[in-house]
Parts: structure tokens; C-alpha cells; sequence
């Protein structure tokens, strides 16, 4: 007789309002400057005035995200299968990227600044040097990763490499690609408000940045909450995008 | 490896003759000195000089220990900071204390930490010609933000010269490096600086002052000592907070009268490229300049209510402090006017 | 001859990199982006000079603090999230939610709580660092084929020889690329809390980003990539000493 089980949902909901607790247990200890509870930065959402200029706020910042996501993901994957499939040009460049990789993208700015200006395309600039070399080098890895023994497999069938590269190595790909979408999201939205902060402030950096400067702490809060539950749907639609195409990797419970 | 008793009688025999030693030094070694913990900005200019020496050397002179100095880049977070109470002292923008007040922070300022200010407004003189240049779209001005003392001082000289600021360019950019990136890659039209960073600035290219607004406004505001108003309550923080008032005010008179007093600290201070370096010739320029025409080093402190009352209007007129706001409530007296009257 | 070829190939690389550098800093010049020559000659100064290195190793250790924590928190974490689907759902969220938090925003905040000393710097690289652990960690465990765990049954393994012998090592490569993207990030957040407080190598950075001169700002750029590749290599040699059968079933094609 199976065990009737709890919808997962419930356990979700529990953890957000044990996260809750602790934080108006927090907030009590600070004053309203530093640490505000969770009722007040909800009350922002309320507000119509706050909540418009919110939404105006996020529909420009998604601009620079979707432009630089995009670009990012569209240079790393195919550079990174290449590089993770030749063995040649890994080795030549591996250790570049594992450099530039280090730089703080912040201590570029500068650079970024003379080079695209202080608006959109400097945004999207660092948005995508913020996600590019996480996904690339997670891609490398899985590129790498792929065993001899299914390349000998495909090419004991007669497969050519072009064959292999697209029955064989794509799909071994495919949780790497995954892994590396979650990563690359997190960083692009965090590429995004960087960039609102250190280049001319506008949409949603502004938003924060003008809110500190009126000591008006409930709502810095709520921008940066807004930013994170951005994060969130992203890794949301990420996880339901991967349940429908991954049934074979996932380990069924 | 055991203690022997030998070796317990020898050391305990050492022990109490240290003891007899130290109990002939004067109580002032063995007693734990004060260190106010102070919070400054990330970097020190020349105008900034005197008030980091009073913290220190002036402390030091009053009985204290040096001051603890934490650094932070941000004029806006560090404001925020001494809200929140992380710090016991720190140098804040004026135009920052007054918001947190207005909006009910319990903040209060003391003294000042320089008067006036030594930043200038640096242009790219092949696009600005005369103020009227502003209005051009293309030309834009990269400020830290629209909320501070540079703005609301930049916003007050436009209007005087018949711009208003509304009708110009100001980006928002943090971080004095990106700014200055910004003009020499041609991106923004102008910037303000520090009249000692300037003249570097000036060298790579057509570039001018355009404005020296110690010339326009007289005085000027820019930096204050900012206290939490209940840390001020307990005697000992209310005697520190004199004490630290009494040493700026003395650094103040001995930086006008000295110039080696002023490069001595500059030296040791300064947070600009080869200042270790800088020699009292190299200096007496700026210091003449800080000192007779700016007078951002006033022997009385420059620290009064009624300077305030005057630039209120300015500050208002460039929506950074709200109509009505109380600003008496923000500013204390009591305790420059305390250092003084025992200075003499 | 093959041991050869492969130390060769990075040095060819680098080259190439290195000649792109110089070209377009001669054109662009020192105050815009100083070519590899300019740089060089500012680097070697500051090896003389002493504090570029002085105080990089101070920041290192103290980074360390906060890496080191991460990983043993994050880690664990992981695994646990991808085996456990109620682990998975309560902690998803925050996990998600965090992950986007761009340390720019943060940091003043933290700073308000937290100081300017030690606990913040180490609170920032362990917040920086421990969600893209998380991340890579959970992918790895959510991953492990059901067919390695049949094969781990049929021999009745227990729950604890599975996890070991046959979990922990299919995980092997999710912790690695877990570690080094965690360890970069961990680099880059103790760079950029260090700006905001003016202390150690951030304070270089900082000082030299108000400089005209942007060679002395690319010279610490520079040594930032060299620690990078460093301890890149010591992880991967760390990697190959605990699994070297792992390599031996990478080929290229």
C-alpha cells in the first residue's frame, strides 16, 4: 500500500515561511534603517506608485539580460563544444579563459566604459562578460566529459563525426548545457543590476540606488527581492524545461 | 618535557619583578587608551588632510589612542553606516545627513571636516565651450549621483548662470575611476574632481576647469563629523566628540600657519599616487590655495547653524532635502562651540 | 614528443593573446588601454616594490576563509538537494533566489550588519561563492544514471558503499567544475567587498582605477589571472591524483 505522499508544493511553501520567520526575527534586532521586517517590503509591492515604477524598472532591465544572455549563449556553446571536442585548441586556449575568467568583470568597467559608453551597450556588454565564461567553461567540461567508449560505439555503427557529433555528443551534452543555463542565468541577472549600478543608473539600479539615498530602506529591499524572484522564475522555467527534455538523465524516484 | 619546580620558582621569580616594574610606570601605559572608532572615506585628498591628522596625531595628543579608521568608498553607504551604528564616527556628506535626519534617522552633526570644497568641475573643452553647451544632449555631466552635495552645488551654479539643470545630462555613474574614464574616453562632457587630481587630467588633453566654486559660494558645506544622536547621550562619547573637535580645530590653525605641518601629513595621509614622495615645494601651491582662497581650514571650525539656514534654500531648490525639513534637529553645536571656549 | 606538444600548446595560445593585446593597446594608448609592453615594464616595478604581492596573499588567505566554508557547506547541500526531492523542493527556492543577488547590492547592506572587518569580507565570498556549489553539485547529483545505481543493488551494496564507491564518483567532475567556478567567484567577491572598504588588493584595484595611467591597473588585473591559472591547476592536479581513471576515459574524437 504506497505511503500517500505530501505534495512537494506544501514543503516549498513551509521553507519560504520558515525563511520568513527567521527574517522578521532578524529584523527586530536592527532598526528599520538597516534590516526592515517582511511585512513592511511587502507593503511596497502594494503600493501602486512603487509598484509602477517597478514594473517599468524591470521591463527596461530585461532589455540588456535577454541581448547579453543571448549573445553569451550563443558564442559559448558552440566555442565550447569545439574547444571540449579538440584537444589542440584546448590546450592552446584553456588556460587564457581560465584567466580572463578571474578578472572581477567589475574592475573592467572602466575598460567597458571607453570602449561601448555608459548606456545599453556597455549593459549589455557586462552582462555578457558576467555569463559567458561560466557557461563556456561548464560547457568545456561536459564537452570533455564525453566517454570514448559511446564514441567507439557510434563509430563501430559507421558513424562519421559528423554523425557522432550529433547523436552521440549533443545529447551526452545536454546535462552539461543544462547545469550551465542555471549558472548562466544567475549570473546574466546579476550581470543585469550590476550594470544598473556602476554604468549611468537607470530602471532598476536607479530604483535601488535612489531609494538608499532616501534612507528608504523597505523599498532598496524590495528591488532587491524583485531581482531575486526574477532569479527564481528563471531557475523555475530552467527546471521545467529540463523535466521535459531530460526524462533519461534524471534519476526516477 | 615536565616543569620542574626550578623552573616554576624561576619564571614566577621573573613574573614579580615585572610587576615591581611595571607598577612604577605611570598609569596612563597600564590603563587601556581610548580608541575612537571612526569611519573615513576611501580616499584622502589634501583638503582631507588636517582632520585625518587630527584623528590621529590630535587624538593622540588629547590622551587617546589613534583613531580606528575604517575605510569605505561610498559617501552614501558610509552615511548609512553611522546610521545603522557601525561606526562611532564618520565623515559624511552634508546633504546625506540632512536626508537620514529629515527622514527620521536619530543623526546628528557635530562639526566640520573641511569647509568648502576642492572639487572643481573638469570639461572637455572642445565640446564645452560656454555654459550654454550643457543643453546639448550629447554633452553629459557624470555625477556619483543626483543626491549629493556636488549636485545640488553644480545645479545652484548653472542656475545662476541662466541653465537649469533639469534641461541638461547628468548620468549617474559610481565611482570617481569610471567618471574620469568616462571623460577621457569622451563619453561624458564633464566631470568633477578634486583640484589635485585635476591637474593630471588636464595634461592628457584639451581639457579646462570650468568651475572653482569656492569662488562662487562662500561657504559652502561638504563634509561634517556625523554622530548617532544616542551615542552622544553617554558622557564619555560626548567627551571623545569634543576632544575630536578640539583636535581638528588645532590641526585647522596649525595647517594654516605650517606648511611642513600640512606636508608632513600629507606624506603620511594622502592617498594619491606619490604623495610618499611630494616635497613641501611641490606642495605650497595647493596649500596656498587650500588655505588662503578656499579656506576650507576656518580657525573657528566654520561649523554654524546659520550657514546651514542660508544654503537650505539651495538644497531644496534641487529636491535633495525636502521644503519644511527641520534641520536644527540634525545639527549640534554645542560641542564645537564647548572645543572653543577650553581652546581658548 | 606528445608531453612536449602539450606543454607547447598554452605557450602558443598565450602568444597569440599577448600579440592581440599589444596591437590594440599601442593603438588605443596608456590612458585608455595600456599595451602588454607598457604593462609589463609597471609590473615589474611592482614586483620590486613589494605591496601588489604583499598584500594579494593577505586577501588570499582571508578569501580562503570564506571558500573554504562554502565548499563544505555548498557541497554536501548538493548532493543532498539532487537525492532527496524534499530537500530539493524546501531548498530550491533560496537557493534560486540567492544565487542572483548581485554582491554589489549586498554589500552596503552587509556592511550596515556586519562591519567592515573580517566577518564581512568572508560573509561576502562565502555568499558569492556557495550557490554556484550548490548549482553544479545538485546537476551533478540529480545525474547519476539509474543504470550505475541497479548495478550498485544487484551487488548488494548498502546506502553507504553506493554513495561512496558509486555516487561520489560520478559526482567527480560536477564538484571540480562545482570548486573552480565557486573558488573564481569566491576571488572576484573578496576583490570586490575589498573595494567597497578600501582594504587589501581591492584597495590596489581601487587606487589604480583613479589612475590616468592604466597600466598598473592591468598589471594587478594581470597577477589576478596568474592566481587563477594557479590554482586552477592545483585543483585539476588535486582531480587527477583522487580519480585518474576518470581521464583515461576522456578521449576526443
Amino acid at each position: 500500500m504506497p505511503k500517500k505522499s505530501i505534495p512537494l508544493l506544501w514543503f516549498s511553501a513551509l521553507s519560504i515561511v520558515i525563511g520568513l520567520a527567521v527574517w522578521e526575527l532578524c529584523a527586530t534586532q536592527f532598526s528599520d534603517f538597516i534590516l526592515p521586517s517582511p511585512l513592511s517590503v511587502f507593503a511596497q509591492f502594494l503600493d501602486p506608485n512603487f509598484a509602477l515604477r517597478l514594473a517599468k524598472a524591470v521591463s527596461g532591465s530585461l532589455i540588456q539580460l535577454g541581448i547579453g544572455f543571448g549573445l553569451a549563449l550563443a558564442v559559448a556553446v558552440p566555442l565550447g563544444t569545439l574547444l571540449g571536442r579538440s584537444d589542440t585548441l584546448y590546450r592552446m586556449f584553456n588556460p587564457t579563459i581560465n584567466a580572463i575568467y578571474a578578472i572581477p568583470p567589475v574592475a573592467l568597467i572602466p575598460f567597458l566604459i571607453i570602449w561601448f559608453g555608459l548606456f545599453l551597450e556597455s549593459r549589455v556588454a557586462l552582462v555578457f562578460l558576467m555569463c559567458f565564461f561560466d557557461i563556456l567553461v561548464v560547457i568545456i567540461a561536459g564537452s570533455r566529459d564525453v566517454r570514448t567508449s559511446w564514441i567507439d560505439v557510434g563509430r563501430s555503427f559507421g558513424g562519421s563525426r559528423y554523425y557522432c557529433l550529433r547523436h552521440i555528443v549533443f545529447p551526452a551534452l545536454t546535462p552539461f548545457l543544462f547545469a550551465a543555463l542555471r549558472v548562466g542565468s544567475a549570473r546574466a541577472i546579476n550581470g543585469m543590476i550590476t550594470a544598473e549600478l556602476f554604468f549611468a543608473a537607470v530602471n532598476l539600479g536607479q530604483l535601488l540606488k535612489r531609494s538608499s539615498q532616501a534612507f528608504d530602506a523597505s523599498a532598496a529591499l524590495a528591488v532587491v527581492m524583485t531581482v531575486c524572484l526574477m532569479g527564481l522564475l528563471a531557475q523555475t522555467i530552467i527546471m521545467l524545461l529540463e523535466r521535459r527534455l531530460l526524462h533519461w538523465h534524471i534519476r526516477r524516484s | 618535557m615536565t616543569i620542574t619546580r626550578r623552573d616554576l620558582l624561576k619564571h614566577a621569580g621573573m613574573g614579580m619583578s615585572a610587576a615591581a616594574m611595571l607598577s612604577n610606570i605611570p598609569l596612563s601605559f597600564a590603563q587601556n587608551k581610548r580608541a575612537v572608532r571612526a569611519q573615513i572615506l576611501g580616499y584622502t585628498l589634501a583638503i582631507h588632510v588636517p582632520a585625518i591628522m587630527a584623528l590621529n596625531e590630535g587624538m593622540q595628543a588629547l590622551g587617546y589612542s589613534a583613531s580606528d579608521m575604517n575605510r569605505i568608498e561610498s559617501m552614501q553607504v558610509l552615511t548609512q553606516s553611522i546610521v545603522a551604528g557601525a561606526a562611532e564616527v564618520g565623515e559624511s556628506d552634508v546633504v546625506s545627513a540632512l536626508r537620514a535626519g529629515s527622514v527620521g534617522a536619530d543623526v546628528k552633526m557635530v562639526g566640520m571636516v573641511y569647509n568648502n570644497t576642492s572639487q572643481v568641475l573638469v570639461v572637455n573643452a572642445d565640446k564645452i565651450k560656454t555654459y550654454a553647451d550643457f543643453k546639448n544632449k550629447d554633452n553629459a555631466i557624470a555625477l556619483n549621483s543626483t543626491g549629493d552635495f556636488i549636485y545640488v552645488m553644480l545645479s545652484g551654479i548653472f542656475e545662476r548662470n541662466g541653465i537649469d539643470i533639469q534641461d541638461t545630462t547628468v548620468v549617474e555613474v559610481g565611482g570617481s575611476g569610471s567618471r574620469m574614464r568616462a571623460l577621457l574616453g569622451g563619453r561624458v562632457a564633464a566631470v568633477p574632481v578634486h583640484f589635485d587630481q585635476a591637474a593630471d587630467i588636464l595634461k592628457q588633453g584639451n581639457y579646462k576647469v570650468m568651475i572653482e566654486p569656492w569662488k562662487i559660494y562662500n561657504p559652502w558645506l561638504s563634509e561634517a563629523w556625523l554622530v548617532q544622536g544616542s551615542w552622544l547621550k553617554n558622557a564619555d562619547n560626548a567627551r571623545a566628540i569634543t576632544d575630536l573637535l578640539k583636535a581638528t580645530l588645532t590641526s585647522f590653525r596649525k595647517a594654516n600657519e605650517s606648511l611642513s605641518y600640512f606636508a608632513e601629513g600629507y606624506r603620511k595621509y594622502a592617498t594619491i599616487k606619490d604623495a610618499k614622495s611630494a616635497t613641501e615645494a611641490e606642495l605650497k601651491p595647493v596649500w596656498e590655495q587650500l588655505s588662503k582662497q578656499v579656506k576650507a581650514w576656518p580657525n573657528d571650525g566654520g561649523f554654524r547653524l546659520k550657514y546651514f539656514e542660508e544654503l537650505l534654500p539651495v538644497y531644496v531648490k534641487a529636491g535633495t532635502v525636502k521644503r519644511g525639513a527641520n534641520i536644527a534637529r540634525v545639527i549640534d553645536t554645542q560641542y564645537i562651540d564647548k572645543a572653543l571656549k577650553e581652546l581658548g | 614528443m606528445k608531453k612536449l606538444r602539450n606543454a607547447l600548446l598554452p605557450l602558443l595560445g598565450f602568444a597569440i593573446v599577448i600579440a592581440i593585446w599589444e596591437i590594440v593597446g599601442s593603438r588605443l594608448g596608456n590612458s585608455l588601454f595600456a599595451p602588454a609592453s607598457s604593462v609589463l615594464v609597471q609590473y615589474i616595478d611592482m614586483l620590486r616594490e613589494g605591496t601588489m604581492l604583499n598584500e594579494l596573499f593577505t586577501s588570499l588567505r582571508q578569501m580562503l576563509l570564506g571558500f573554504v566554508i562554502a565548499c563544505l557547506v555548498g557541497m554536501p547541500m548538493g548532493i543532498a538537494m539532487g537525492r532527496s526531492k524534499i530537500t530539493d523542493t524546501m531548498l530550491r527556492p533560496w537557493v534560486s533566489i540567492f544565487v542572483v543577488t548581485s554582491t554589489a547590492a549586498l554589500v552596503p547592506i552587509l556592511i550596515m550588519i556586519l562591519g567592515t572587518g573580517l566577518t564581512l569580507r568572508a560573509t561576502v565570498v562565502f555568499l558569492a561563492a556557495v550557490w554556484y556549489i550548490v548549482l553544479t553539485t545538485y546537476n551533478g547529483a540529480k545525474g547519476v544514471s539509474p543504470e550505475l545505481l541497479a548495478v550498485g543493488h544487484s551487488f548488494s551494496a548498502n546506502r553507504h558503499q553506493i554513495f561512496w564507491k558509486i555516487i561520489l564518483p560520478a559526482l567527480y567532475p560536477y564538484l571540480i567544475t562545482g570548486a573552480r567556478i565557486g573558488l573564481i567567484h569566491a576571488i572576484r567577491a573578496m576583490v570586490m567587498a575589498e573595494m567597497f572598504v578600501i582594504v587589501g588588493y581591492g584597495a590596489l584595484i581601487n587606487q589604480a582605477g583613479m589612475e590616468i595611467n592604466t597600466s598598473s591597473l592591468l598589471a594587478l588585473l594581470l597577477t589576478l589571472a596568474i592566481i587563477s591559472l594557479i590554482a586552477n591547476a592545483i585543483l585539476s592536479q588535486w582531480g587527477k591524483n583522487l580519480a585518474p581513471w576518470y581521464e583515461q576515459q576522456r578521449q576526443t574524437l
